[in-house]
């Protein structure tokens, strides 16, 4: 899991010592990812289980089974079970 | 490695007289909380914690919590203390408070993610899914 998209754009030249150097800017994109929980506790569980970023937790309006939101920093995927990673390279 | 991160205001800072912990409505400085057990490293002065809006026309009880969307935020880390344990037994191995000063920029607004549901927002019990699972199904019609 990576908790920051990121890309490095060229953007000018600049002149060292006679000589052309590109300089370049890295863009760092921000992620979020969110995971359903049926309690609040559960948001840290997930947290400390996966080793994720939990930034944030928020009660939902009506459901009466999936009481909250975890909000984690980056694209946090559950990890796939080992046979479904085996079928994929089938 | 476990952190409990808070993000807090100066005294007196920006918007000090309206916030307040709900329950108690009393006052509190604290901006944002972040429980990290990645691994990356604590903000350093510069980050901003993120801000988390509601866009009411835009929500729907059907797939946001409370916020529709979310940016980067008005506030921006000033300094950073770091407090860990003297005998690592406890919850957290480092407490990090981030001082933050109000520093607002113009940043776009992006939609929350979508809502992911697995057997660990049951907290592993895997009858409790299943049976959610079950009641997610439409009903066949006869």
């Amino acid at each position: 899991m990576t908790g920051w998209g990121s890309r490095v754009e060229r953007v000018a030249l600049s002149e060292v010592e006679g000589e052309s150097k590109p300089v370049y800017k890295i863009i760092v994109a921000i992620y979020l990812s969110r995971h359903a929980a049926t309690d609040e506790g559960k948001c840290e569980v997930m947290s400390r289980k996966y080793g994720w970023a939990l930034v944030g937790v928020e009660k939902t309006p009506d459901d009466p089974v999936l009481k909250v939101d975890c909000v984690f920093e980056g694209k946090t995927e559950f990890p796939k079970p080992y046979h479904e990673n085996e079928k994929e390279s089938d | 490695m476990h952190k409990y991160i808070i993000f807090q205001a100066e005294p007196n800072a920006e918007g000090w007289e309206n916030r307040k912990l709900q329950h108690t409505q009393t006052l509190t400085r604290i901006l944002a909380e972040h429980w990290d057990s990645s691994d990356k490293p604590i903000p350093e002065p510069g980050y901003r914690p993120l801000e988390f809006i509601r866009v009411e026309a835009l929500h729907d009880p059907n797939q946001h919590a409370h916020s529709t969307h979310y940016r980067k935020g008005d506030w921006e880390v000033a300094r950073v203390e770091t407090y860990t344990p003297d005998v690592p037994m406890g919850k957290y191995d480092m407490v990090v408070i981030c001082y933050c000063k109000y520093s607002p920029i113009n940043a776009s607004l992006k939609p929350m993610p979508e809502r992911q549901i697995s057997i660990d927002s049951f907290g592993g019990d895997e009858a409790a899914y299943k049976q959610w699972l079950e009641s997610q199904k439409e009903p066949a019609e006869v």
